[in-house]
C-alpha cells in the first residue's frame, strides 16, 4: 500500500518532468502510429497475395494484432522504460536508488511514463472495433470478462519478460541489446499465429519465452480456433502471468544483491 | 593525398580492432545476438512455408528462393539495422556534450563516422552473419547463387552499405539539432522496414505501394542485393539495378555533405 | 573491513579476442583493504586520499550501496547492508559528481517527493526548509529544474535534500569539487552550522585543503585501501604538510636573492616563489623582509595540496 502511494509520488514527478518536452510526445505518438501502420500493411500485403495464413484469415489476424496492441500499450505506458536500467547501472546513478528508503523497483518503474504507448492503445481499440463490426461475434459476459483479464495478464507477462531482461544487466552490465533482441523476436511472434511456426517453436514460446500466452492463446480461445485436440494450457494466461512476475521479482532481488556485492 | 589515405586506412583498421573488443567484452550480448539471428531465420522461414501452403504461386518465385530471400533479409538486418548506424554514436556524444571534440578532430567528420561504422559492420559481418548464413545453408537449404549472381550480390551489398550509411548519417546530423532522435528513429525504422523489402519482397506490393517503393532509396539497402542473390535479375537487369544504387549513392553522398555543412554551421553558432 | 572487486582484463596472445568470446579473465582488486575506523557522535571528519584510494567505496559501504567482502560495519547500531532501508533513514548521502535530485522538475518538487519518501513530518519539513533555504541562498532556484542550475547551486540543493529528514550522519563525497568560491563559502558555513545545531556526524571526502581547515578537526587518510593516518588535522599538517610557499610579484624585475627562513623555488619574469616551513616563520615576517628591499605588486600564499601531504605520509611511513 505504502509502495503504491510512493509510486504515485514518483509518477507525479515523472509527468511534471515530461511536460517540458511536448514536441517529443507528438513525434512519439506519430512514430508509433507509423510503426503500426507498417506492421499491419505488411500482414495485409501478405494476406492480399495469399488469402490466408494457416487457418487464420485477415480479420482473425487483425484480432490477434489488436489484442497484442492493447496488452502492449498497457505494458509500454507504465513500464516501457525498464530497459533504462542498463544506463542507470553504467552511469552509477543506480546508487541513488539504494540510498533511499524505498524499494528500488518502485523507483525504477516510477521514474518515467511513456505517452507514446497511447499510439498503440489507439491502434488496439480501433482495430478491435473494426474486427467486431466485421466478424460480429456474440460474446457472453464471461467471454468479455475473460477478454479483459487476458489483456491485463498479457501486459503483465510482457512486463515480467522485460523485467527479467533488464535485471540481466546486474550480471552482464549490458542488457539493452538482449532486450532489444527479445523485443524484436516477440514482435514477429505476436503478429502471426504461433501454430504456423511448427511444433518446436510452439513449445519454445509456450514454455521458455511464454509470449504465446500474451495474445495467441487468449485469441485461440476467444475466436474458437481450437482445431486440434483441446489443450488445457490455452486458458493458462493468468497463471503464467503470476508465475512470470514471481520469477522476475526473484531475479531482480538476486540482481540487486549482486550489484551490492560486486559493485562497479 | 596518398599519405592522408594511408593514415586513414590505418585509422580504419584501428577502429575495427576496437569494435572487435567491444563485441567480445559483452560476451552474453554476442551470443544472444547469435541465437536471435538464428531464431529469426527459422521463424521467417516458417511464415513463408505457411503462406506457400495456401497459395504456392502467389509470388512468382518458388518456396526455396523465397526462403533464401527471407533468411538473407534477417542476416543482413543484423548488420544494417539502423540501431547499428553512426547515429547512435552521434546522439550519445551530443547528449554528453562532447560532439564538438569529434567535429574538431583533424579528420573529416563524415569519414571518421564511416570508418568507425565500417569497423563495426565488418566485425559483425564476420562473426555474426557469416556463421549464421553457413548454418542456414545446412539447416534451411539456403540457395547458393551462381558466379555472376554472387559477384553482382557482393557489389550490390557494398553499395547497399553506403546507402544505409548515408541515410543513418543524415539522421545523426538531424539529431545534432533536435538533440533527441529516439522517436524519429522509430518512424524511420518502420518506413525502412516497409519500403526496403527486408521482410516482404517489394514485387508483391499492390498498385501504388509498389510504385512508391520504387521511387524511394530504401530498396537499395535490402531488396536489390537480396533479389540479385536469389537470381531475380538476369545480366542487363542486374546492371540496371546496380546503376540505380550508384545513382542513389551519389545523390545521398552529396545531400549528406550539404546537410553536414548546414548542421555544423548551426551547431557551431549555438556553441558560440 | 575489506572490499574486493573483480575486474575483467583483456586476454593476451594469439586470437585473444576470439578466445574472449568464450570466457573471461578477471583479476581481483582490493579497493578497501583492512580498513578500520570509528566516528564519534557529532564529529566532522575529513576523509582524504588520492583518486582511487577507496574513499567512495568506503562511503558506498557505509550507506548500504555496497556490501563489504569481509569485515563488519555498523552505522549507529545498524549494519547498513543488512538493513539498507533502516540505515537510509538515518543517513544522508551526497555525491558531488552526481545529483540525486530529479533532473527535469523544479527543485521544490524534488523536495516534496523526498518528504513523501522519508515520511517527514509536515512541521519538521517546513521548519527545515525555512532554515536551509536562506542559509544556502536557494531562494531563487526553488522553482528551477536542476538541469538549469549551476554546479554550485546544484550541490547546495543536494545537500539540503540530504538533510531534510534530519539524518544522524551525513556522508559528503567530494561536495566542493568544481564549485565556485561563493558557493563553497555557503557550503562551509552551512555544514559547520548544521553540525553545531543538530549534532550531525559528518564524514567528508575532499581534495580541497580549505574544506579541511574550515570544517574538520580530525582527518583520516587512506591510500590504496589502507589506513595511512587517523588523527587531528593540526598534527597532520604539522608533520606532513608544514611547507607552504609564497609567490611574490615585484614592480620591477629583480635579481634572485635569498631570504632567511625561506628557500627560493623558482623565478619567472617579475615573480618569485619561496618555500617556507609554517612553524619556522610566518608569511608576514617574510613579506616584511622582502618588502624592505623591493617594491611588491602582488602576493599569494600557496597551501600544500592534499596530494603532497599524502605523498609525504607515504614516504615517512
Amino acid at each position: 500500500m505504502e509502495n503504491i502511494r510512493l509510486y504515485g509520488g514518483f509518477l507525479r514527478v515523472a509527468i511534471l518532468g515530461k511536460m517540458q518536452y511536448k514536441a517529443d510526445f507528438l513525434v512519439g505518438v506519430v512514430s508509433v502510429l507509423i510503426l503500426n501502420a507498417v506492421n499491419l500493411s505488411l500482414i495485409g500485403i501478405l494476406v492480399y497475395n495469399f488469402n490466408t495464413l494457416g487457418n487464420w484469415d485477415i480479420w482473425d489476424l487483425l484480432f490477434l494484432y489488436s489484442f497484442w496492441m492493447l496488452c502492449r500499450s498497457l505494458y509500454g505506458i507504465f513500464s516501457g522504460h525498464l530497459s533504462d536500467l542498463e544506463e542507470l547501472i553504467v552511469s552509477g546513478n543506480f546508487d541513488a536508488y539504494l540510498i533511499r528508503p524505498v524499494s528500488p523497483f518502485v523507483q525504477l518503474i516510477g521514474k518515467d511514463i511513456n505517452y507514446s504507448g497511447a499510439g498503440d492503445l489507439l491502434v488496439g481499440i480501433l482495430g478491435f472495433i473494426l474486427v467486431k463490426t466485421q466478424m460480429d461475434f456474440d460474446w457472453g459476459i464471461l467471454k468479455w470478462l475473460y477478454f479483459g483479464v487476458c489483456v491485463l495478464t498479457g501486459a503483465l507477462i510482457q512486463v515480467a519478460i522485460n523485467w527479467i531482461g533488464a535485471s540481466l544487466c546486474f550480471w552482464t552490465t549490458r542488457s539493452r541489446a538482449a532486450m532489444h533482441i527479445a523485443e524484436r523476436f516477440t514482435v514477429l511472434m505476436q503478429q502471426y499465429p504461433v501454430n504456423i511456426f511448427g511444433k518446436y517453436f510452439q513449445v519454445f514460446v509456450t514454455c521458455f519465452l511464454p509470449v504465446a500466452f500474451i495474445n495467441y492463446y487468449p485469441s485461440v480461445v476467444l475466436l474458437d480456433k481450437t482445431t486440434d485436440k483441446l489443450c488445457i494450457w490455452q486458458y493458462f494466461s493468468p497463471l503464467v502471468a503470476v508465475l512470470m512476475l514471481g520469477i522476475a521479482a526473484w531475479v531482480w532481488t538476486k540482481g540487486v544483491k549482486r550489484y551490492a556485492g560486486a559493485g562497479n | 593525398m596518398r599519405k592522408i589515405k594511408g593514415i586513414d586506412l590505418r585509422t580504419g583498421a584501428a577502429f575495427m580492432r576496437s569494435e572487435f573488443y567491444n563485441l567480445s567484452i559483452y560476451r552474453v550480448s554476442f551470443w544472444l545476438n547469435f541465437v536471435y539471428t538464428f531464431l529469426m531465420m527459422y521463424s521467417v522461414g516458417y511464415v513463408w512455408r505457411a503462406l506457400y501452403a495456401a497459395n504456392p504461386s502467389a509470388t512468382g518465385v518458388d518456396l526455396s528462393q523465397m526462403i533464401s530471400y527471407a533468411v538473407l533479409g534477417v542476416a543482413l538486418e543484423s548488420v544494417m539495422h539502423p540501431a547499428r548506424g553512426p547515429q547512435s554514436y552521434i546522439i550519445e556524444q551530443v547528449r554528453k556534450g562532447t560532439i564538438e571534440m569529434d567535429i574538431l578532430k583533424p579528420i573529416d567528420f563524415q569519414f571518421y563516422m564511416f570508418a568507425k561504422n565500417a569497423g563495426h559492420m565488418a566485425v559483425r559481418f564476420l562473426f555474426l552473419v557469416l556463421p549464421s548464413l553457413i548454418a542456414a545453408y545446412f539447416l534451411f537449404s539456403l540457395q547458393l547463387p551462381g558466379a555472376a549472381e554472387l559477384l553482382g550480390f557482393i557489389c550490390s551489398l557494398l553499395l547497399a552499405l553506403l546507402v544505409s550509411f548515408y541515410l543513418n548519417f543524415m539522421l545523426g546530423l538531424l539529431g545534432m539539432i533536435t538533440m533527441n532522435i529516439q522517436n524519429i528513429s522509430w518512424g524511420y525504422n518502420a518506413v525502412l522496414r516497409f519500403f526496403s523489402g527486408q521482410m516482404v519482397p517489394l514485387w508483391i506490393f499492390p498498385g501504388i505501394l509498389g510504385v512508391v517503393s520504387n521511387l524511394l532509396p530504401f530498396r537499395c539497402i535490402y531488396a536489390i542485393p537480396m533479389s540479385i542473390y536469389i537470381g531475380n535479375y538476369s545480366g542487363v537487369g542486374m546492371l540496371g539495378e546496380l546503376r540505380i544504387q550508384i545513382i542513389w549513392v551519389i545523390l545521398l553522398g552529396i545531400a549528406s555533405r550539404m546537410l553536414m555543412r548546414y548542421v555544423f554551421s548551426r551547431v557551431m553558432i549555438q556553441g558560440g | 573491513m575489506v572490499k574486493e572487486f573483480k575486474i575483467p582484463v583483456q586476454k593476451e596472445g594469439r586470437f585473444a579476442a576470439v578466445r574472449s568470446l568464450f570466457s573471461g579473465d578477471y583479476i581481483t582488486k582490493r579497493a578497501v583493504d583492512d580498513l578500520s575506523f570509528s566516528l564519534a557522535e557529532g564529529e566532522i571528519v575529513g576523509f582524504i586520499g588520492k583518486n582511487g584510494a577507496g574513499k567512495s567505496t568506503t562511503i558506498k559501504m557505509l550507506s548500504g550501496i555496497l556490501q563489504p567482502t569481509s569485515g563488519d560495519i555498523t552505522v549507529n547500531g545498524i549494519r547498513p547492508f543488512e538493513k539498507r532501508m533502516e540505515n537510509a533513514k538515518q543517513v544522508g548521502v551526497v555525491f558531488g559528481q552526481k545529483t540525486q535530485l530529479w533532473w527535469d522538475v523544479p527543485l521544490i518538487e524534488s523536495y516534496r517527493l523526498l518528504r513523501q519518501i522519508y515520511k517527514i513530518d509536515a512541521a519538521v519539513y517546513e521548519k527545515n526548509l525555512a532554515r536551509y533555504i536562506p542559509m544556502l541562498g536557494l531562494e531563487e532556484v526553488m522553482n528551477k529544474p536542476v538541469r538549469q542550475m549551476s554546479l554550485g547551486q546544484r550541490v547546495k540543493s543536494d545537500i539540503a535534500a540530504a538533510l531534510l529528514h534530519d539524518p544522524k550522519l551525513l556522508f559528503l563525497d567530494e561536495p566542493t569539487i568544481g564549485v565556485d568560491v561563493v558557493s563553497k563559502k555557503y557550503l562551509h558555513d552551512f555544514i559547520a552550522e548544521i553540525n553545531r545545531e543538530k549534532g550531525t556526524t559528518i564524514l567528508l571526502t575532499t581534495h580541497d585543503m580549505t574544506d579541511m581547515e574550515k570544517l574538520c578537526s580530525r582527518v583520516i587518510v587512506i591510500d590504496a585501501g589502507h589506513l595511512m593516518y587517523d588523527g587531528s588535522l593540526d598534527n597532520m599538517t604539522r608533520k606532513f604538510g608544514a611547507t607552504r610557499s609564497l609567490m611574490v610579484e615585484f614592480e620591477h624585475p629583480v635579481a634572485d636573492f635569498s631570504v632567511s627562513g625561506a628557500e627560493l623555488l623558482k623565478s619567472e619574469g617579475n615573480r618569485k616563489w619561496y618555500m617556507f616551513n609554517r612553524f619556522d616563520t610566518t608569511p608576514v615576517a617574510l613579506i616584511r623582509s622582502i618588502g624592505e628591499r623591493y617594491a611588491i605588486r602582488d602576493l599569494q600564499i600557496i597551501e600544500p595540496e592534499i596530494e603532497s601531504i599524502v605523498r609525504n605520509l607515504y614516504e615517512k611511513n
